[in-house]
């Protein structure tokens, strides 16, 4: 499919993703402001946090918002573009993958398209606040560079959070139901809210090397932070998001022939 | 070259077997799980043209949709070989979809919030329809299943008989070659069964569009298909038309006669050395003929000896006959 028609259905499918979600309003509003509240808790920890101390592994309150905004546009744009890869193991389990397999575009990006979290819009919001809030209040320079570099990485970090989702959501062709195993991975992305620099070097390594969610926020936030040490990772970024993206598109492809559907009850 | 040819067709799914039930068995089937086989489809062949209309008939569990879904690309064979427009489905999805439209009687593919127009809007991106073909299609399918009406509404709103209109419409709407449908009628009153039928035979009849329908529905089979193929247990147990299967399969028939007294009492009698089973209420008396008795032989022996109002004869229903495989 070439690439002007995919964007012309992308965006289409977009709109109808929107009007799907607002198409019960009471849920919509709700949902709205259950995710704010989320979000303004989630900080106020991070703020109680420093009411304590002046520095978390080396970060101060404003490094560490700017830390928290990262990750949040991250976050943001994962559940708003790509948040739908969640869906696969209940379109296994469930039998009705069979109606994505049926139509004339790749399976995966099919599935991409066909639903988004508009809560997502809310985060990236939020994640945008935070990092303005961070750079003036802590009086952190930032220009046309380091935006450049911002919208790289929370892109790379968004692909990198789909990645891995989509490998834990791939093994539901073969156990059938995954959602726990799914969740306890993402999870760990709690984790990398906070400095990495906080934790054993165990959990360290494997937020970096196995599941490496701290590409998501910590080494951009690093680079934004003009922290030495560790801003050369997050020029990986990209490239590490690229071929996550390659690995986990070729295992979603060979777990496909292991499809088995559901009954004719369905 | 045919446009679907299939060689050989196997799928195994490999089930997980629970040992016994309650707690212990659920503690028990998490650590160590014994595994079953179990072939759904053991060996098709089979060769369909362009513009047939095909009846895939067989009890619950027998592999029709199994092979339904090999077909389409959705399920990969554990053996054997699939032709379909000269491409191999599962191998080349994508492009094989675009020759394909397909219905699922038990399950919409439409999406559920949204009015049924802009489902057909974006199912126009999707297979990338060009705007004449798509507005000349619409206008085609919205005259012939009536659905004018409803076109604004979502999906969610709709009664089962409007939807599986809609679904109908939408699996025509990108002109496919090829068109399965998977127990289009389940469900559906009498007026929508019939539109849904004329609207399948009409299209095929104009586009040669090849139609391919499992159903459990007999009037389905003998209003649609020209040629039934029936399976069993995972195989093939019958592929010709419908006459072929009644001879085939047909044991006996009724003969009911109407005598003109009600008095006479009929004293059964034998042909061919085979006692004829026989039933008589009032003036009405039926004989079961079986396959290898002629029934005309038979009516003219009746009426030599037995005053007669009227003959009928009454053909095994098809429902019968059916059973009478799948029971095999």
């Amino acid at each position: 499919m070439a690439v002007r028609k995919f964007f012309s259905l992308y965006g289409a499918m977009l709109l109808k993703n929107m009007r799907e979600s607002t198409a019960y309003k009471f849920d919509f509003i709700l949902g709205i402001l259950a995710h704010l509240l989320i979000q303004a808790s989630s900080l106020l920890l991070v703020m109680t946090v420093y009411t304590h101390t002046d520095s978390m592994g080396g970060f101060t309150f404003e490094q560490s918002l700017i830390l928290y905004g990262c990750s949040l546009l991250a976050t943001g744009i994962e559940e708003f573009f790509l948040h739908n890869v969640w869906s696969i193991s209940r379109h296994v389990n469930m039998g009705t993958l069979d109606s994505v397999l049926l139509r004339p575009v790749k399976p995966i990006l099919m599935l991409v398209m066909d639903g988004t979290s508009i809560h997502g819009f809310i985060l990236g919001i939020c994640g945008v606040v935070c990092l303005i809030v961070g750079f003036a209040q802590g009086g952190i320079s930032f220009g046309g560079w380091k935006c450049l570099w911002l919208i790289l990485c929370s892109v790379s970090g968004a692909f990198i959070i789909f990645s891995i989702t989509l490998i834990m959501e791939t093994l539901a062709f073969w156990f059938t139901d995954v959602v726990n195993a799914v969740v306890m991975v993402d999870n760990l992305r709690q984790f990398v809210r906070y400095p990495i620099t906080i934790y054993q070097p165990f959990i360290r390594n494997i937020l970096i090397f196995i599941i490496p969610y701290s590409f998501t926020s910590f080494f951009p936030a690093a680079l934004m932070l003009d922290m030495e040490e560790y801003s050369y990772y997050a020029y990986f970024t990209p490239l590490i998001a690229l071929s996550m993206v390659i690995i986990a598109s070729l295992f979603f492809q060979f777990g496909l022939k292991f499809y088995h559907s559901s009954g004719g009850g369905q | 070259m045919s446009q679907i040819v299939v060689n050989d067709l196997h799928k195994d799914f490999y089930v997980n077997v629970s040992k016994g039930s309650g707690v212990t068995g659920m503690v028990k089937s998490l650590f160590s799980r014994e595994k079953k086989t179990v072939e759904a489809v053991k060996g098709l062949d089979f060769k369909i043209e362009e513009g047939e209309m095909v009846g895939f008939l067989g009890p619950n569990g027998a592999g029709k949709s199994t092979t339904i879904k090999m077909l389409t690309g959705i399920l990969t064979p554990s053996n054997g070989e699939i032709s379909v427009c000269g491409l191999t489905p599962c191998k080349k999805r994508q492009q094989n979809a675009k020759n394909i439209g397909v219905v699922f009687g038990q399950r919409t593919q439409l999406w559920w919030d949204l009015p049924v127009k802009e489902s057909f809007l974006l199912l126009k991106k999707m297979y990338e329809i060009e705007t004449g073909t798509y507005e000349d299609n619409i206008a085609y399918f919205t005259d012939l299943l009536d659905m004018e009406d409803f076109l604004d509404r979502p999906v969610r709103q709709l009664s089962l008989g409007q939807r599986m209109r809609c679904d109908l419409a939408a699996a025509f709407l990108h002109n496919p070659k090829i068109i399965y449908l998977d127990e289009p009628t389940i469900g559906l009153d009498i007026t929508s069964k019939k539109r849904i039928r004329e609207c399948i035979k009409e299209t095929n009849r104009k586009r040669k569009t090849t139609i391919i329908l499992t159903t459990h529905d007999m009037a389905d089979v003998e209003q649609l298909a020209d040629r039934v193929m029936v399976i069993n247990h995972g195989k093939m147990v019958y592929d010709g038309d419908m006459a072929g299967l009644q001879q085939q399969y047909r044991r006996s028939r009724n003969v009911v006669f109407t005598l003109k007294d009600s008095r006479v009492a009929f004293t059964g009698f034998r042909m061919d050395n085979q006692r004829i089973e026989w039933q008589q209420r009032a003036e009405e008396l039926i004989l079961k003929v079986p396959a290898s008795v002629s029934a005309g032989e038979m009516i003219s022996l009746v009426m030599a000896q037995y005053p007669v109002e009227d003959v009928r004869i009454e053909e095994t229903p098809i429902e019968d006959i059916i059973e009478e495989i799948y029971n095999q």
